[in-house]
């Protein structure tokens, strides 16, 4: 008798347990007000979660931070964060929902700090509740990095409300994630009636001196949609990288476009393959005025390709429609002739 | 004639000429279509600011948004320490005097070859007396797919 009422306490709190976690897993996605995503054949803009308690970055139930995201990536957050990890821990957290700005740090080794991790930097509207720092709501990505060098850095910013209405998003967390399918491109321009706005595309090549050869569509807020292969060295490590940014020369008389030579950096989008490096997606460009040494500047940033998409306001350029390979329809003819 | 040499009196005095074209960002935001979408019109303003002097005037108050193209000389640009806020004072010359007008900036910009550029979409307001103008992040604004660039002024 006494074994069976113990069998049934236990089964019971197994249950309780079980139904716990099934609502704890549930909430952060109903929280957001979005529908979930389908786990197939989902046309929305799937939008993470990233959610939990972070009482020690180093502690195995810490959820891990995000991975590195393009410019523009929407992403959920209901995190109760220990106040001691924020940077300035004697300012408190406001329970009056003011914005504040700081950063969460993720060594890779508690041990040695000094090798590196991850930062994530937010700014946003914070709450205090029982103790905890608390972080909720839709979140925006500034473009980072995919090269892990040191300390990597992720920005994200609140959206001040104003996500919630787009009806094209979907929420993606550990039961509704959609299957990775093929990647999402841009539809082609359809001619002359078509009032999309047509994406560049721009696939230069680089001399053996890492140098550009032609200059890039520059316009402040222009998308165009880039592939650029380049060497590693001895060490692995990829030819233009530069502190977290890849820069490329054109040099001066290379293009009639960029007369004082044209220094190009770019950010994010980048994979780091066996033999080679290469920045393949769509970007942004915005001016850069300082022409210090002589030089002109212009900055390209990765851009959320699914936003990109479902904005349903751009249109690859009949020239250049970019292949799986990052080539452009216009180059795959020409190695074919 | 006269205002011609004035002009070139101010160029060589700042470096920064309001009439030599200086200003020089190029939005390539999805244009508007003639027929009416719905999204949210931006309208360009350029101006340029040497010594006190405005190439043009102030932004209009009949359009929330506006694509600023607009630089200034350094020594014209109150800055505040550790946050992104700007101010220049305009002068507007009215029937009975000149008043200042101040045009604050809030957000990035980028500062180089002695001067400030503001360039991006603005959100602004304006009474008579002052206006505010506070930067909306392009990223943003072109993935949101509600604006779009209105260059008929």
């Amino acid at each position: 008798m006494h074994i069976a009422l113990r069998t049934i306490a236990v089964c019971a709190a197994l249950l309780a347990e079980l139904g716990g976690h099934a609502a704890a897993s549930s909430w952060p996605a109903s929280e957001t007000g979005l529908p979930n995503c389908r786990r197939s054949g989902e046309d929305r803009v799937p939008i993470a979660i990233w959610w939990g308690d972070i009482w020690k970055t180093s502690d195995r139930d810490t959820p891990a931070p995000p991975p590195p995201m393009p410019g523009g990536t929407v992403i959920y957050l209901s995190l109760r964060i220990n106040p001691d990890l924020l940077d300035d821990p004697d300012t408190p957290c406001s329970t009056g929902e003011e914005e504040r700005a700081f950063t969460l740090k993720f060594p890779d080794d508690e041990k040695r700090p000094e090798a590196g991790g991850v930062r994530v930097h937010l700014r946003g509207e914070t709450g205090f509740h029982l103790g905890s720092c608390t972080v909720s709501g839709f979140y925006v990505s500034a473009p980072a990095s995919n090269i892990r060098e040191g300390w990597s850095d992720i920005w994200l910013r609140d959206t001040e409300g104003r996500i919630a209405p787009y009806p094209h998003y979907c929420v993606a967390d550990a039961k509704h994630r959609p299957q990775p399918a093929k990647p999402k491109v841009l539809p082609a321009c359809g001619g002359a009636s078509d009032d999309r706005t047509p994406v560049s595309v721009w696939r230069p090549q680089l001399t053996a001196r890492g140098e550009l050869t032609s200059a890039p569509p520059r316009g402040d807020g222009m998308i165009v949609s880039i592939a650029i292969d380049t060497k590693r060295d001895a060490n692995g490590v990829c030819a233009g990288w530069d502190h977290g940014h890849f820069r490329f020369l054109l040099p001066k008389g290379a293009s009639a476009t960029a007369p004082p030579g044209l220094l190009v950096t770019l950010l994010g989008n980048e994979e780091v393959l066996a033999d080679r490096c290469r920045l393949f997606g769509y970007y942004m460009n915005e001016p850069v005025f300082d022409q210090s040494g002589g030089l002109s500047r212009t900055y390209f940033s990765s851009v959320n390709t699914d936003r990109l998409v479902a904005t349903g306001q751009f249109c690859l350029a009949p020239s250049g429609i970019p292949t799986s390979e990052g080539r452009s329809s216009d180059q795959v003819r020409r190695t074919r002739r | 004639m006269k205002r011609c040499f004035l002009r070139l009196a101010l160029i060589l005095a700042t470096g920064c000429p309001p009439c030599a074209g200086l200003a020089a960002a190029n939005p390539a935001l999805p244009p508007c279509s003639k027929f009416p979408s719905g999204r949210i019109h931006i309208y360009p303003w350029t101006a340029t600011l040497a010594n006190g002097v405005m190439s043009a005037p102030p932004p209009s108050n009949d359009h929330s948004y506006h694509y600023f193209d607009f630089v200034a000389a350094e020594q014209d640009v109150e800055t505040y320490p550790s946050v992104e806020k700007f101010a220049v004072v305009i002068p507007l010359r009215l029937a009975h005097g000149i008043y200042d007008y101040r045009l604050y900036l809030f957000g990035r910009a980028e500062h180089a070859n002695g001067r400030y550029y503001f360039t991006g979409v603005y959100g602004s307001w304006a009474d008579t007396s002052s206006a505010t103008a506070h930067r909306r992040d392009t990223l943003e604004i072109v993935l949101s797919g509600k604006y779009c660039f209105d260059s008929s002024g």
